[in-house]
């Protein structure tokens, strides 16, 4: 998918000029520092026609205590290092809560310190009032605890901390901004099943797959290893021991999984469809977190106009990861049914169920579906797009959560 | 008791401004009912929960009661309407109540300071300087008591910067005060060099010294659009007693309008956008018909008199020769078939000292030659000064006898005034009445626009003498080229086209806003505008609602293997006769072959589909695989046959 075209009509936060007005707006000025700008750009406005006394010394002493606040503010800039303490990602719609660790690294007190976060993109918004350390002394330290409301999920990264006092007359707050990195991932949204039903029956996977595999349970020898803590005695391989004086066990493989393939179509045409995408996001997560606490491997497709395959489940990559990679995608421009069908067929049959969420319901992607279920797949298929409603499968074949 | 003082930070400030507001506005009554409505609020600790639709109610609310006032008493006057004042004051004092009792801080103060600066921009607002400084004051001490713990430090250099700004702000009061305005000095200096000039009023005597000069001044006075005239008229001074020119009172004296329509079908319209003020008179080309829309009230001079304002617009209209109309009353009827004017009737058109008198008079026959007509002999004047003689802006004409003589028999250098001084004397000597005129000589037009900036530069002096074969005054001009020294540095006219847009958009914003306003809402390019942002809107909400249409079309594949794919295809459509839908994947085709193909043809399809699928996924292009792959497909739908 492209990148959002520029449109006069985005929402304000979107335009890069409003939100760099914003920024400085939000983290620059108090209360009663945004206070006096409106009534400063109201009489500037007003004195444009008109020549009445109380006007112009209205609009002197605005100016006046504005600029006397930037004088008095510069001379009591703080002089401090942060750094964040990052708690486990959120989801979208969350407010996320961090801490921020503030030392006085200069050699006099630091009065009425704010801690903010500038240059935010538009879904990533402060949440709450920034809280106010009264006094900080040389050398001091101080943790804050700093809030965002997480719009919408992505990868983010936080570069910009701003540690900012209002000292003396309140009005603005001026300090310094340092380059402090890190990394955000916002999950998409979801709520977790407490069911989700699916065809599980094992099938055969020549060769097994080895993170997957375990000790004892399965047939097939791989192979011996050394004695690990958690081993079972049961399956040291005495021979083994006889000849080399080790413990040494036996491994096994295993070689009959449920393997499940969840499908997502990533394909939106226009941004209005957005929110269709992410709500799709929303329900693979939560069809992918029911999943992983089962005992499946699953296998999760990203179907675009390029189609990509992650693998999680038993110890391959956890709920988690999933999580990370479904923050991650981007929404794609078409679907490619062959570059699907190249990806999926060949593991038709070891896959035991097929899961498709969907963007919407059309004949290509009923031709995908026919595609899968003439393979002897079971699919279930559920579509996120209300307006377009699944018709032409059977109802037990259409899932609704 | 720490909140009480937390509430009272927060509406304090809000409160003041509500009283200081209703004084302003004389709207007293309602700013106690607010002030008592918002004390009982807070002290009741009442939080009502305001949604976005509610505090718009609030809002509408509050303007629907300020409309109400408006039917109680007078608003005062001000540069904002009463129309939009009224509502507009009732909507933020009911938007700075409602956000104070949700203890919205940032909105409450914010309006309260709108609502404030709104109320003193009014002119009765000139005595309210005790509860202006009591507002102040209150919000000061707000603002301390929010700011933090108050320790000695704190309250000492919050007392400082209060000194300071309050210091500073009586400074930049009173820098507004000396000057027109400091905030807009930056912006009027990048548009015109005089920012100190605060209007003109054209100069109704004009002294001969023997000694002058002239500074150019760059201050911008009007503006002229459409069919631009020569000459602007601004004064006539028929007086002179040999060290000056002024005008008499018959020149100011009302007079009836021409009988001869000059608004004929010939009449050509411009228009004059005042840039800066002016007194008495108004300036207009001869011939002017029409002004506003109405025929003008002409003084005895063709003048019209008035008192343009800084960023009016005049529409007028003129005869396109710039003639002054034909005389047909009083003082000419006494020798209407004379060649030379009765003396008694003409009174001071024709006086001159009678020293002067007798220096000119070898000088004139001179310079007239063997011309006999008063108007031939006018042109012979005139011809003489521009050719013999030059210009510029100082004037040194010390010496023996009268400058005039002095400019005349030692041709000296000299201005406008000097040259038209001259001529008219020579034509009074002459018997021939004349008068010197001032006004402003129209620089080129700008080529992009056609528009003429006329600038305090460009005010000149010419010469009116009365023709007795066309019965009306014509202008005469003797001043020398003078472009060279006066032309000011244009530059570029895309840059002066744009610079002069804006200037006249300043000046006529910051007289009449609203009309500006008016201008832009009524203009078609906003009409379109709006009637394209309305559709649009609503296409795209009959796009949003309703079913997406889908392109079914075949997804774009690699470039350089689409060709095999192709011949794939064709291979399908005419040797299986196989005709794939564009939705259809690869595997549903090869269904479709096993089901009426050979054994041959579908493990030579299906070993086409994987090196093809080689390349395309897995980035392992083979053109010769391709190639041969297709060749074997077609040699066993060949064989097949």
């Amino acid at each position: 998918m492209a990148r959002r075209r520029w449109s006069f009509f985005l929402p304000p936060l979107e335009h890069g000029f409003i939100r760099r007005l914003d920024d400085v707006y939000r983290c620059r000025l108090t209360s009663a520092g945004r206070a006096l700008v409106w009534a400063l750009v109201a009489a500037a406005v007003l004195r444009l026609g008109a020549l009445s006394p109380p006007l112009y010394v209205a609009l002197g002493l605005l100016a006046s205590t504005g600029i006397v606040a930037v004088v008095m503010g510069l001379a009591f800039r703080p002089n401090v290092t942060l750094s964040r303490r990052l708690p486990p990602p959120p989801s979208a719609g969350d407010v996320w809560h961090y801490d921020v660790q503030i030392e006085n690294t200069s050699r006099r007190l630091v009065r009425d310190l704010r801690v903010e976060e500038r240059r935010l993109p538009a879904t990533l918004r402060p949440a709450g009032k920034p809280v106010v350390v009264p006094v900080l002394a040389p050398g001091e330290r101080a943790t804050v605890r700093v809030s965002l409301s997480c719009v919408r999920r992505g990868a983010y990264t936080l570069g910009h901390l701003q540690a900012a006092s209002s000292f003396p007359l309140g009005l603005l707050k001026l300090g310094r901004v340092q380059p402090v990195s890190d990394r955000l991932l916002v999950y998409p949204a979801f709520t977790r099943l407490t069911e989700f039903a699916v065809p599980v029956g094992k099938a055969y996977q020549p060769g097994g797959i080895p993170v997957a595999s375990r000790i004892g349970e399965s047939m097939e020898l791989a192979g011996l290893r050394d004695w690990r803590d958690g081993d079972r005695p049961r399956d040291v391989h005495w021979p083994a021991f006889a000849r080399t004086g080790r413990l040494v066990v036996r491994e096994r493989m295993e070689e009959h999984f449920t393997r499940l393939a969840l499908v997502l179509d990533i394909e939106i045409s226009r941004w209005a469809d957005a929110p269709v995408f992410e709500r799709g996001l929303s329900a693979a997560a939560a069809i992918a977190d029911a999943l992983a606490r089962r005992d499946h491997i699953i296998d999760i497709f990203a179907a675009g106009e390029t189609v990509y395959r992650f693998q999680a489940g038993r110890a391959l990559a956890h709920v988690e990861n999933i999580l990370d990679l479904l923050a991650c995608l981007e929404p794609g421009s078409h679907l490619d049914v062959d570059a699907l069908a190249a990806e999926i067929l060949p593991l038709s049959r070891r896959l035991s169920a097929v899961i498709v969420v969907l963007t919407c319901w059309d004949e290509v992607r009923a031709g995908v579906i026919d595609l899968l279920r003439a393979q002897g797949l079971t699919v279930r298929v559920l579509c996120v797009r209300p307006d377009t409603p699944i018709t032409g499968l059977p109802p037990h074949l259409v899932v609704t959560l | 008791m720490r909140r009480g003082v937390s509430e009272l930070t927060l509406g304090a400030p809000v409160a003041a401004a509500l009283l200081l507001s209703g004084l302003a506005l004389d709207r007293m009554a309602i700013a106690i009912a607010g002030s008592l409505v918002l004390a009982i609020g807070m002290a009741a600790n009442q939080r009502p929960g305001l949604t976005r639709a509610r505090s718009w109610g609030v809002a509408i609310a509050g303007g629907l009661i300020g409309s109400l006032m408006l039917l109680v008493g007078d608003t005062p006057h001000g540069p904002v309407p009463p129309l939009i004042l009224s509502p507009a004051a009732g909507a933020l004092a009911a938007i700075a109540i409602g956000a104070t009792l949700t203890r919205r801080l940032t909105v409450a103060w914010g309006t309260a300071g709108v609502l404030v600066i709104v109320a003193v921009s009014m002119n009765s607002a000139a005595d309210l300087v005790m509860p202006g400084a009591a507002l102040a004051g209150v919000t000061a001490l707000s603002v301390l008591l929010r700011s933090g713990p108050l320790g000695p430090l704190r309250i000492a250099l919050f007392a400082l910067g209060v000194s300071a700004a309050g210091a500073g702000g009586g400074a930049l009061a009173r820098l507004q005060t000396s000057s027109e305005g400091w905030l807009l000095l930056v912006f009027e200096a990048a548009l015109q060099g005089n920012v100190f000039a605060t209007g003109l009023g054209l100069q109704s005597e004009i002294s001969l010294a023997s000694y002058s000069s002239v500074q150019l001044s760059d201050q911008a006075i009007l503006d002229v659009d459409g069919a631009t005239p020569e000459y602007l008229r601004g004064q006539v001074m028929d007086v002179f007693d040999g060290t000056g020119w002024s005008a008499s009172e018959q020149i100011g004296r009302p007079r009836d309008a021409p009988t001869t329509s000059e608004d004929s079908e010939d009449s050509v319209a411009f228009t004059l956008t005042m840039l800066s003020s002016m007194r008495d008179v108004v300036p207009l080309p001869a011939g002017t018909a029409n002004f506003q829309g109405e025929t003008p009230t002409f003084t005895d001079g063709w003048l019209v008199s008035g008192s343009p304002w800084r960023g009016e617009v005049l529409e007028a209209t003129r005869a396109p020769d710039e003639l002054l109309p034909v005389e047909s009353a009083r003082i000419y009827d006494s020798a209407p078939n004379s060649s030379v004017l009765d003396e008694a009737g003409l009174g001071a058109l024709l006086a001159l000292p009678a020293d002067l008198a007798v220096a000119l008079a070898p000088l004139v026959g001179e310079i007239i030659g063997d011309a006999d007509t008063p108007m031939d002999k006018a042109r012979a004047i005139e011809r003489h000064f521009i050719t013999a003689h030059t210009y510029s802006l100082k004037s040194d004409l010390r010496g023996e006898g009268h400058p005039l003589v002095i400019l005349i028999t030692e041709r000296r250098p000299a201005y406008c005034v000097y040259f038209a001084s001259a001529m008219a004397a020579l034509l009074r000597v002459e018997r021939i009445p004349s008068r010197v005129v001032g006004g402003f000589a129209l620089p080129p037009p700008n080529r992009l626009t056609g528009r003429v900036l006329v600038r305090k530069r460009d005010a000149h002096a010419w010469v009116e003498a009365w023709s007795t074969e066309a019965r009306r005054w014509i202008a005469y001009d003797p001043t020398p080229y003078r472009e060279a020294v006066l032309s000011a540095d244009r530059g570029n006219a895309l840059l002066e086209a744009v610079r002069d847009a804006a200037r006249r958009l300043f000046v006529r914003l910051r007289a009449q806003p609203a009309a500006v306003l008016a201008d832009v809402v009524l203009s078609w390019p906003f009409g379109v505008l709006v009637i394209g942002g309305v559709g649009w809107s609503i296409w795209l909400r009959l796009r949003g609602g309703a079913p997406r249409r889908r392109r079914v079309g075949r997804a774009p594949i690699d470039r350089a293997l689409w060709p095999h794919y192709r011949r794939y295809l064709r291979l399908l459509n005419r040797r299986g006769g196989i005709r794939p839908e564009a939705w259809q994947s690869d595997e549903e085709i090869l269904g479709l072959l096993r089901e009426s193909a050979s054994a041959e043809v579908i493990e030579a399809a299906e070993g086409f589909i994987s090196v093809y699928r080689q390349a395309r996924y897995r980035g392992q292009r083979d053109d010769d695989a391709l190639r041969s792959s297709l060749r074997r497909l077609k040699a066993a739908w060949r064989a097949g046959r």
